[in-house]
C-alpha cells in the first residue's frame, strides 16, 4: 500500500508537470476590426448557418471564422504577450477569373529588443514573445486606430460578385465543404501564418526588379542596396546554386537567389528534422540489360484510365512510329504496330490528336499500356481528355526523355536468348533520395519562380511540395488544421524563428 | 537448480548466434552497375554485339531473389556467330586463410539445340586469368541451381578471388544468368560449442537426479 501510494503521488506531480508544460504551450490572439457600420465584420445581411459556423448574418459568420483560425494559432504558439490581429474587409484587385483573396503582414518590425539576434529584423508579435513583453505598449493606436498592433490582415469583400472570381465567394463553414467557393479557413490560417513570421518580410522581393534582395535599413524607411538589417529568416534561406545563405549574400546575390527556382532551400533545424515527411518523387523506372540504358524519369499521369501509383509494374517497352500525315497513334494501328506493341506498353508521340484517342487505339491494338512522350521541349505533360473505354494505364515523359525510352528499347534487343529479343521494361516506382519541394540533400525549397511573383516569391514554399503544405502560394484542398509534421512544416519554421 | 538451467540454455543460444560464420562475399547482383571490386572482361572472340555480364532481363526469366531483375547475365552475342565465348566474372579478393564454402546459382534459358556452359573456379589475387583452377565445369540447367565447393584454408595471409567463366562455342550458346554469389567460412567452433552447451545441459540434469 504504502510503495502503490508514493506512485500514485509521483505520477501526479509528474502529470501536474506535464499539465503545466503544456498549459504553457499557448498565446492569446486578441482580433480588432477596424470596419465601418454595415461593412465586412458589421454587414447584417442575413445568411444561413453553414458547415459547423453557427451564425446568422455575414458579418458574424466571418468574425465566427476569424475567432475560430485564431484559437488553431493559439494553441500552435507560445507567448506570454498578447497577439494583436487588426482585421478589415476592403475591395481588393480582381477580376472574373482571378483574385487576390486576402493579405497578411506584421504591422510592427523591431531589430536590437532584449532577447532577439541584435542587428536583426523581427514581426512585432515574434519579437515580443522573445522580450516577454509588449514592446509597443507604449505607443499609442494614432489616427489609423491600429498603429500599435503585431498583424493587419485584410481580405476581398467582393469575392464572388460579379467580376470578381464569379461565383466563387469565402465559404464561411469549418468543415471543408467548400464547393466551388474558397475555404475561408485555410485562406486565414494561411494569411496570419505570414503575419506571425513567415515571411522574408524586411528583404524586397517585389515588382521593382533591381531592388529584388535589398534590405530594409535600421530607421526602417528605405529597401537599401548597402547597410540594411538582415531579416531573421535570412540565417536558414540557403542558395545551393551561391553555396550560401542569404545573411552573407550581397543585395545583387539575394536579387538573383530569389529567381532561382527549385535552388533556395531553408536549412533550420526544425524544419529539417521533419522534412521526411515530404513525400519521395515517383518516378518510371526503365530496367534493360543493355549498359547504361536502365533509368529513372519523371513521369506525367492521364485523367482517363486507371489511376497509377508507385509500385505498379507497367510492362516492356514497345515504340510505335512516328506517323507526320496523321499523328502517332492518332488512327486504328497497322497489323504491324499492332503486332509491336501487343502486350508491351507502347510508347507514342504527342500531336494532332487526344491523348485519349491514341491510348484508345494502342488498347485496341493490345498494348498494356501507354507512354506520351512529349513532341517539344519541357516537362512530362498532364494527359487531359475522357474515355470510359480506356482500362490501360497511361502516363508521359519529357521528349527528352521519350529518345532515352526508345533508344533503351533498340540497345536491349542483342541482350535477350535465342528468338526472344532483349526489352525493357517499365514500372512506377519513387525515389526516396529525391524528396517533392526538397532539393538534393531533403532541404525544403522555398518558392522562387522566375520571373519573380511580387508579393508570393521566396515567403511561401514551393509549389512542388507533396504533400501540399498550408504555406504554398496557392491554397491546395487537401490542407487541414494541423501546422507540424507529418502533415505540415509550417510550426517548424516558426520554431527555427524563435516561436 | 532454476538457474543451472537457465544457463546452459543461454550457452546454447550463444552457440546458434555464433553458427553463422563471416560472410566475405554475398552478391545478389541488384544493381550490376555498383559492384566494387568485381572484375568483368570479355576475352572471347572479339566482335560480338553484347557486353558481358550485364543486369538480368526479367522478360527472359526472373531473379532467383529480390528484384525481378537482380541477377547478372551473358548471352551468346558476346561473340560473333563462330566464335568463342570467354566472359569472365571475377569476384573480390577474399582471405583464403580458413576453411571456405564457396556457392553460386546458376540458369539458362532453354532452347532445343543450345545450351550454356560455366566453368568455375579460383584465380590469384591479382585476377590473371592465366592463374585459373578450375573447379568444375557444369551446363546450365532451365532452373535455378546451386552449385557450391569447400575449400580448405590455405594459411595466414593467402588470399584469392573467385571466377566463373561463361565458356564454349557462341553457335550453341543461348543466355545464362547467375545469382547469389557467396564466400563463406564455415566457423569451425560452431559444432564445438554446442557440444559444450549440450555437456552443461547434461551435467544440470545429472545433478538434478541427484537431488
Amino acid at each position: 500500500m504504502q510503495t502503490s501510494f508514493k506512485n500514485t503521488v509521483i505520477r501526479t506531480a509528474l502529470l501536474a508537470a506535464l499539465c503545466a508544460a503544456g498549459a504553457a504551450q499557448a498565446a492569446t490572439i486578441v482580433i480588432q476590426s477596424r470596419d465601418p457600420a454595415g461593412v465586412g465584420f458589421n454587414d447584417t445581411t442575413p445568411v444561413a448557418p453553414v458547415g459547423g459556423n453557427p451564425k446568422t448574418t455575414l458579418g458574424e459568420q466571418r468574425m465566427y471564422v476569424y475567432r475560430y483560425v485564431a484559437d488553431v494559432w493559439e494553441k500552435a504558439l507560445d507567448s506570454n504577450v498578447t497577439i494583436t490581429v487588426n482585421a478589415g474587409w476592403e475591395p481588393l484587385t480582381c477580376s472574373a477569373s482571378q483574385a487576390v483573396l486576402g493579405s497578411a503582414g506584421a504591422w510592427n518590425i523591431w531589430h536590437d529588443f532584449p532577447g532577439g539576434t541584435p542587428g536583426t529584423w523581427y514581426p512585432q508579435a515574434l519579437a515580443n514573445k522573445l522580450a516577454g513583453e509588449n514592446l509597443s505598449a507604449d505607443q499609442p493606436p494614432g489616427e489609423s486606430g491600429y498603429d500599435n498592433v503585431d498583424i493587419k490582415t485584410q481580405f476581398n469583400i467582393n469575392l464572388g460578385k460579379t467580376g470578381c472570381l464569379d461565383g466563387s465567394p469565402f465559404y464561411l463553414g469549418l468543415d471543408g465543404n467548400f464547393g466551388t467557393g474558397v475555404n475561408f479557413v485555410e485562406t486565414l490560417l494561411h494569411e496570419l501564418g505570414h503575419g506571425l513570421g513567415f515571411s522574408v518580410l524586411t528583404v524586397y522581393t517585389g515588382s521593382v526588379a533591381p531592388a529584388v534582395g535589398y534590405r530594409l535599413n535600421a530607421d526602417g524607411t528605405a529597401y537599401v542596396a548597402n547597410g540594411g538589417l538582415p531579416s531573421v529568416w535570412e540565417q536558414y534561406m540557403y542558395d545551393n546554386t551561391a553555396g550560401k545563405t542569404w545573411l552573407t549574400m550581397t543585395s545583387a546575390e539575394r536579387g538573383a537567389s530569389a529567381i532561382n527556382p527549385l535552388g533556395l532551400a531553408w536549412i533550420g533545424p526544425n524544419v529539417l528534422a521533419g522534412a521526411n515527411m515530404l513525400a519521395a518523387t515517383p518516378v518510371l523506372k526503365i530496367a534493360s540489360s543493355a549498359p547504361g540504358q536502365s533509368g529513372q524519369y519523371p513521369y506525367g499521369t492521364a485523367s482517363f484510365g486507371p489511376a497509377v501509383s508507385s509500385g505498379l509494374n507497367l510492362g516492356a517497352l514497345a515504340t510505335v512510329p512516328a506517323d507526320p500525315v496523321n499523328g502517332a497513334g492518332c488512327l486504328p494501328f497497322s497489323p504491324a504496330n499492332a503486332a509491336a506493341v501487343a502486350g508491351k506498353v507502347a510508347i507514342i508521340d504527342r500531336g494532332t490528336c487526344g491523348f485519349a484517342v491514341k491510348a484508345k487505339n494502342a488498347q485496341n491494338a493490345g498494348a498494356i499500356g501507354v507512354i506520351i512522350a512529349n513532341n517539344a521541349a519541357g516537362a512530362a505533360p498532364g494527359l487531359g481528355g475522357a474515355d470510359p473505354t480506356v482500362v490501360i494505364p497511361t502516363v508521359s515523359v519529357s521528349q527528352a526523355d521519350g529518345v532515352k525510352l526508345r533508344t533503351a528499347i533498340t540497345a536491349s534487343v542483342p541482350y535477350g536468348a535465342r528468338g526472344k529479343p532483349g526489352l525493357a521494361t517499365s514500372s512506377l516506382s519513387s525515389d526516396p533520395s529525391k524528396r517533392a519541394g526538397a532539393d538534393a540533400l531533403g532541404r525544403p525549397l522555398l518558392y522562387t519562380p522566375n520571373p519573380i511573383a511580387s508579393g508570393s516569391s521566396v515567403s511561401h514554399w514551393d509549389v512542388s511540395a507533396s504533400p501540399n503544405l498550408l504555406m504554398e502560394p496557392n491554397i491546395s484542398p487537401d490542407l487541414g488544421l494541423i501546422l507540424v509534421p507529418p502533415k505540415d512544416l509550417t510550426k517548424p519554421l516558426l520554431k527555427d524563428l524563435g516561436w | 537448480m532454476f538457474k543451472k538451467t537457465c544457463l546452459a540454455l543461454a550457452l546454447v543460444g550463444a552457440a546458434a548466434a555464433a553458427h553463422a560464420g563471416p560472410t566475405l562475399i554475398n552478391e545478389g547482383f541488384d544493381d550490376v552497375n555498383a559492384l566494387p571490386g568485381w572484375i568483368i572482361s570479355n576475352q572471347g572472340t572479339p566482335g560480338g554485339l553484347t557486353q558481358p555480364w550485364v543486369q538480368g532481363d526479367q522478360s527472359i526469366f526472373t531473379a532467383l531473389s529480390g528484384a525481378a531483375n537482380s541477377y547478372i547475365t551473358s548471352n551468346y552475342n558476346n561473340a560473333p556467330a563462330g566464335g568463342t565465348l570467354s566472359s569472365w566474372l571475377i569476384s573480390p579478393v577474399f582471405s583464403t586463410a580458413e576453411n571456405l564454402e564457396v556457392s553460386f546459382w546458376a540458369r539458362g534459358d532453354i532452347q532445343a539445340g543450345f545450351f550454356d556452359q560455366l566453368t568455375y573456379g579460383l584465380v590469384n589475387a591479382a585476377g590473371v586469368f592465366s592463374s585459373f583452377v578450375p573447379q568444375a565445369t557444369v551446363t546450365v540447367a532451365g532452373e535455378w541451381t546451386q552449385y557450391s565447393f569447400l575449400l580448405s584454408g590455405q594459411g595466414a595471409g593467402a588470399t584469392s578471388r573467385f571466377a566463373i567463366q561463361y565458356a564454349g562455342a557462341a553457335d550453341n550458346a543461348n543466355y545464362v544468368g547467375v545469382d547469389n554469389v557467396s564466400v563463406n567460412v564455415p566457423e569451425p567452433s560452431t559444432w564445438a560449442l554446442a557440444g559444450v552447451s549440450l555437456l552443461g545441459l547434461v551435467a544440470a540434469r545429472r545433478r538434478r537426479a541427484q537431488v
